[in-house]
């Protein structure tokens, strides 16, 4: 049975990008899954759908080699890790299988971006949901399930 | 009335040691209070299920000695369920092969990964994560 998910991503992954992951990681796996996923950006974790920052991120997780095996079944994402990375590919999985990508406005000013250079920073494809604490709130109240990274 | 817990550990305990703790006493409290709980470690919180580590837990908590071991023993005993992410014990050098040199006794460790969380948690009431 489909269940309506809130994950949200408040860590900084300059401090624990192995937790980044594996909360993009089971992001995606829900949405694989069938279920409906909302996904919050807040904090310095806003630095996750840097374009720039995303397609890097696999360095800073690696102490060794990713396994993308380890993390996913899913053919598509295992095949565009080949060429994206895996960070990117389960970013990917969420700008296009979640019902909605939130992100806290003050946070993002924090390092620099603005609903106005957004589309020179961010990943393309984010149809961005500008927001704040109540929208965490508002978007939690209404789920089954809620996830913090 | 009893409800299904799951409660996630992902954050590194080198990170915020505190956090960690904290989630453990949460996962053992619900187990004393009598809910069904399922505990999963993933990212580098797999750390806290080795011998060592937990021993170690303690004083970057500011506890006395074997209070963290103690959490961790009572979570193990009254949990439905301890999984874990075989990719994230990898990273740190752990395989089912030679866990039971390095992890506390009597784990009944259930190696799994992403799509174990999802289906644990949409299986759930409740889900907190740490």
């Amino acid at each position: 049975m489909s269940k309506s998910y809130f994950m949200m991503f408040s860590t900084d992954p300059d401090v624990d990008p192995r937790k980044c992951i594996v909360g993009l990681a089971c992001t995606a796996q829900a949405i694989a899954d069938g279920h409906e996923v909302v996904v919050f950006f807040a904090s310095h974790a806003v630095k996750l759908l840097q374009s720039e920052y995303i397609n890097t991120f696999d360095a800073k997780v690696a102490e060794g080699q990713i396994e993308v095996e380890h993390w996913t079944k899913s053919p598509e994402v295992v095949a565009n890790s080949r060429e994206k990375g895996i960070s990117r590919s389960f970013l990917d999985v969420l700008l296009t299988g979640a019902e909605g990508i939130y992100c806290s406005t003050g946070s993002q000013a924090v390092v620099g971006v603005t609903p106005e250079n957004a589309s020179d920073v961010l990943v393309e494809g984010l149809k961005m949901n500008w927001s704040g604490p109540p929208g965490v709130i508002a978007l939690s109240a209404a789920s089954e399930v809620s996830f913090s990274f | 009335m009893s409800k299904k817990y799951f409660v996630m550990f992902a954050t590194d305990p080198e990170v915020d040691p505190r956090k960690c703790a904290v989630g453990l006493a949460c996962a053992m409290q619900a187990v004393s209070d009598g809910h069904e709980v399922v505990a999963f470690f993933a990212s580098h919180a797999v750390k806290l299920l080795q011998s060592e580590y937990i021993g170690s837990l303690d004083s970057k908590v500011s506890q006395d000695e074997g209070f963290c071991r103690e959490m961790l023993d009572a979570l193990i005993s009254g949990a439905e369920g301890i999984y874990c992410s075989t990719g994230s014990q990898a990273v740190v050098g752990v395989t089912p092969e030679n866990a039971s040199d390095v992890l506390v006794e009597g784990l009944e460790m259930n190696w799994s990964g992403p799509p174990g969380v999802i289906a644990l948690s949409a299986a759930s009431e409740v889900s907190l994560s740490f």
